[in-house]
């Protein structure tokens, strides 16, 4: 999947801030390979990645990172209570 | 009669009672008259005598900790803010009305099956029959407890939409009967 114009996408991943974000331009491979790299290394945490939309009427969950994705979501590990 | 109150109360059999229970009695107490009743010692409170630099000290300590105090709400407020914005970004216009009315949410799985997500982190998940009736309560929270609320609520809406399965795997669950 692919844009037609370069757009910034958005991991937000939360943590005890509310979220850091990660700011990726699609066509700047080390943009590209740093959000890739985030996304790899909070999934081996325990994290899982949604792909969403700010309506919050559409998403996925991720095996692997998306580059196209309009805003990832990483949220940590869920346990029982 | 306090001897004997103490011998009654160390020795209740005549053949264990000894002499020397009545002087413990009086170690205990520390002040007993020779009548026998109880002293009680008191003495009036005496405020410290601060010096001027004393004072000024504690009082700066005092600003400081007022002031560390502030810090921390306000930035407490601002992450709760932060998380709430995240999540409402994410929520349909049905779900953040409902959020913002009664700081609850109903999803719908893939499934099919409905949830209530009510505002919390654990026990906060609730099972709704077609008959709009909440039947089973979920535990299942995000793992940092340092996680603001909000972001716990939008992780198990999406996982509840998304990864349903997984997330139910890891809950505790219990039935919610019409007494409860």
């Amino acid at each position: 999947m692919t844009t037609a114009t370069s757009e910034k996408h958005e991991m937000a991943v939360m943590d005890e801030t509310g979220d850091t974000k990660l700011i990726w331009d699609e066509d700047n491979d080390v943009e590209v390979e740093a959000a890739r790299s985030m996304f790899n290394s909070l999934k081996k945490k325990g994290y899982a990645g949604y792909s969403v939309n700010k309506k919050g009427d559409k998403g996925e969950l991720l095996a692997e990172f998306d580059p196209a994705a309009e805003r990832i979501i990483m949220a940590p590990q869920m346990k029982g209570g | 009669m306090i001897d004997t109150t103490w011998g009654c109360w160390a020795n209740s059999t005549a053949a264990t009672t000894t002499a020397g229970s009545s002087a413990i009695w009086r170690t205990w107490t520390s002040d007993v008259t020779t009548s026998g009743s109880y002293v009680m010692q008191t003495q009036p409170y005496r405020a410290p005598v601060l010096t001027p630099e004393q004072i000024a000290a504690a009082e700066q300590r005092h600003a400081e900790l007022v002031k560390a105090q502030a810090e921390h709400q306000a930035k407490q407020k601002a992450v709760k803010e932060k998380a709430e914005r995240l999540l409402c970004e994410h929520l349909t216009e049905e779900q953040e009305q409902a959020w913002k009315e009664n700081r609850a949410i109903f999803v719908t799985a893939k499934s099919g099956r409905r949830f209530k997500i009510k505002e919390g982190r654990a026990g906060n998940i609730e099972e709704i029959n077609t008959e709009g009736k909440a039947i089973r309560s979920f535990c299942v929270h995000v793992e940092p407890h340092n996680v603001p609320d909000a972001d716990n609520v939008l992780a198990q809406k999406l996982a509840l939409e998304h990864n349903e399965e997984a997330l139910l795997r890891v809950a505790n669950s219990h039935p919610i009967t019409p007494y409860r």
